[in-house]
């Protein structure tokens, strides 16, 4: 189990919202404020810009005070999750949505819920052909085939 | 009559079999998703929001509204049974339910939960049914200026019902305003932060963008829990569950009591379950003569909370429907769905689509109705499936976000937007920035804008349009005290408490 300072996290991201916010609002005085006596297309991202920058800078303030708190998060298996996420979408280019979610589903349960084989093959198993029923043949909406679209 | 005519209308679409099956499938998936700890009705909502693009709307509505009603109730089960609450709204249940099971009153705090939960049901759906058409008729007179007041006035609720952390609740509702800017405008089509790509043209994608917040992102934050199988040691029979006659004497008037309280806590944008279910629990407490035995197993506790959050899952979607402003974060994730399917909640629908409004009131009488048998009954089977791991089901809900978000526009560019907005629920979740507000603004933003420049451009009066209406300006008044109040109040407090000469008791 982990520990992570949520507090100086929250602070960096308050820091980064100030910039982001005045970018936006710089870019909507480009768009356009006021055109003809109307508001124009940056009129409403201008002050979204403004909020955000001045939301961010008070996030900032608020969260300082806590930046040296820790809590215990395991951030490392959550951070593997949402890696091994990410892996399965890149793999879904190659290898079509079910091929990779079933090579997802059974690496998964097995490599970082520990549990055995079986579980993720049966789990993997009912997953992909319920989602092949649903999609390919209830909603008719084909999902990606990857290296069988030659086929 | 017109009430009951609407209803008979009602219950002709909802009484179909197509119909019937939806309300029971939104029923059982929000019991699982409600009994589940870290997952949730938002989650769930947004998983089969693809599946339901099939669908006729009203049949879709159904099922999206029982699943989350269901979730109201599905989240007592692991709150009495285990003290671990499904979400927030059952805090209370878990405080005073848990104390039952440990007394060996499992059963009884089961049925209830759910019997209050049904109650909070039926009285909500009946002032649903009755303030919905008197609403929308206000809202009729709603100009420009008024929706974009009562639009506003729904983005300051949020940080004035929050205990804690109001800035985050800020920042949220500015990023989802922020991101719904992105696209074509829609007086001008100028192309506004797309980046040259074509595929951000018509905006953030919300389905996308739902789904990867709560589908992703939270559920991939509560990875870290692990199974909670190994904890459900208690097995309740099915004739364990039926309290004794002379226990429900004392819980008549405290089910009614709160359900009222919980509904109409739930039509106020922001305020949401939790509050309700705590406010009700307060107001029975205050209520009670012997106060000492809250928190120890209290029947009429555990009855304020479950009708308190149920009622105010009921009252969120009476702005939604009426007015076109979501109640809860779940409602907004609703009214994404309602605009992809090309309907515009609001006070026309009544009119417009009467069939879709009364069916959906007509559907929330049956599918409460099938809660309360299902709670009941079917306890041991729920029960089973709180012990699958959430190392299976975490991956799980992953493959069906990424075949539901793909099946939307056969795009893969969504599916990255998904994991995207995956990443940022996850770093939102860590800093424990709310997600709901975030959701809101993405869903209210395009409206809350078109509503204030039309306002400003019909008017030649510029911002003083919105003070020189009496509407706008009562509506814009009372955004303003629930902004100023809190922070009057806070630095009240801290004054007294630097001046208060009484000790700290010991």
């Amino acid at each position: 189990m982990g520990s992570v300072r949520t507090g100086l996290i929250t602070c960096l991201f308050g820091a980064l919202l100030v910039p982001l916010g005045l970018a936006v609002t710089f870019e909507s005085i480009e768009l356009g404020y006021i055109r003809y006596g109307v508001p124009a297309a940056g009129f409403f991202p201008f002050w979204a810009g403004l909020a955000l920058a001045i939301s961010g800078a008070l996030l900032v303030l608020v969260s300082w005070r806590e930046r040296r708190a820790r809590h215990d998060l395991d951030w490392p298996v959550q951070l593997t999750w949402l890696a091994a996420a990410f892996v399965f979408v890149l793999a879904t280019h190659w290898l079509g949505l079910l091929l990779s979610g079933f090579v997802f589903l059974v690496l998964t349960i097995r490599v970082l819920g520990g549990l055995p084989v079986w579980v993720g093959l049966l789990t993997a198993t009912l997953a992909c052909g319920l989602l092949w029923l649903v999609f390919e043949v209830w909603l008719l909406v084909p999902l990606p085939p990857g290296l069988f679209e030659s086929l | 009559m017109d009430l009951l005519a609407n209803l008979a209308l009602g219950f002709q679409a909802a009484l179909s079999p197509a119909n019937i099956g939806f309300v029971f499938i939104g029923a059982v998936v929000g019991t699982i998703f409600g009994a589940f700890p870290g997952l949730s009705a938002p989650t769930a909502i947004a998983l089969l929001l693809p599946l339901t693009f099939a669908l006729d709307p009203t049949s879709a509505v159904i099922m999206l509204a029982g699943i989350y009603y269901g979730s109201q109730y599905g989240n007592s089960i692991s709150a009495v049974l285990l003290g671990i609450p499904g979400d927030s709204a059952a805090v209370v249940t878990a405080i005073e339910g848990h104390k039952m099971t440990e007394q060996g009153r499992g059963g009884h705090a089961l049925t209830i939960a759910a019997t209050s939960s049904f109650t909070a049901g039926i009285i909500g759906v009946m002032i649903f049914a009755a303030a919905g058409p008197p609403l929308a008729w206000f809202g009729l007179r709603f100009g420009d200026a008024e929706y974009a007041a009562v639009i506003l006035l729904a983005f300051c609720m949020l940080p004035a019902f929050a205990t804690e952390g109001r800035i985050k609740m800020v920042v949220a509702v500015v990023l989802g305003l922020m991101l719904a800017t992105i696209g074509l405008d829609y007086a001008t089509a100028r192309p506004r932060f797309t980046f040259n790509q074509t595929f951000l043209l018509d905006g953030v994608p919300f389905v996308a963008a739902i789904i990867g917040l709560f589908g992703i992102g939270d559920v991939l934050y509560n990875a870290g829990i692990g199974g909670i199988a190994s904890r459900i040691s208690t097995t309740i029979r099915l004739r364990e569950l039926v309290p004794p006659a002379r226990a429900w004497r004392p819980l008549g008037a405290p089910m009614l009591r709160s359900s009222v309280l919980g509904f109409f806590i739930g039509v106020l944008p922001g305020a949401g379950a939790t509050i309700a279910s705590f406010a009700a629990y307060a107001m029975e407490r205050a209520i009670a003569r012997d106060k000492t035995t809250f928190g120890q197993g209290r029947a009429e506790g555990l009855v304020a909370g479950e009708a308190g959050n149920s009622g105010a899952s009921i009252g969120a979607m009476l702005p939604m429907i009426a007015l076109g402003i979501p109640g809860s974060g779940a409602t907004a994730v609703m009214l994404g769905g309602f605009l992809i399917w090309g309907l515009e909640p609001g006070p026309t629908l009544f009119e417009r689509d009467p069939v879709f409004v009364w069916g959906l009131i007509a559907s929330m009488l049956i599918g409460n109705v099938m809660l309360l048998a299902m709670n009941v009954l079917l306890v041991p089977a729920f029960t089973w499936v709180l012990k699958v791991p959430y190392a299976v089901l975490a991956p799980l809900i992953v493959v069906f976000c990424a075949a539901g978000t793909y099946a939307v526009n056969n795009s893969f560019a969504d599916v990255w937007i998904m994991m995207a907005f995956g990443a940022l629920g996850y770093l939102l979740r860590l800093m424990n920035v709310p997600l709901a507000p975030l959701v809101l603004g993405l869903v209210l933003g395009p409206a809350f804008e078109s509503h204030l420049r039309r306002a400003l451009q019909i008017s030649d009066q510029g911002l003083l349009t919105f003070v020189t209406r009496p509407l706008s300006a009562s509506i814009l008044a009372l955004a303003a005290i629930l902004v100023v109040a809190p922070l009057v109040v806070a630095r009240y407090r801290a004054r007294h408490r630097a001046t208060d000469p009484t000790p700290a008791p010991r």
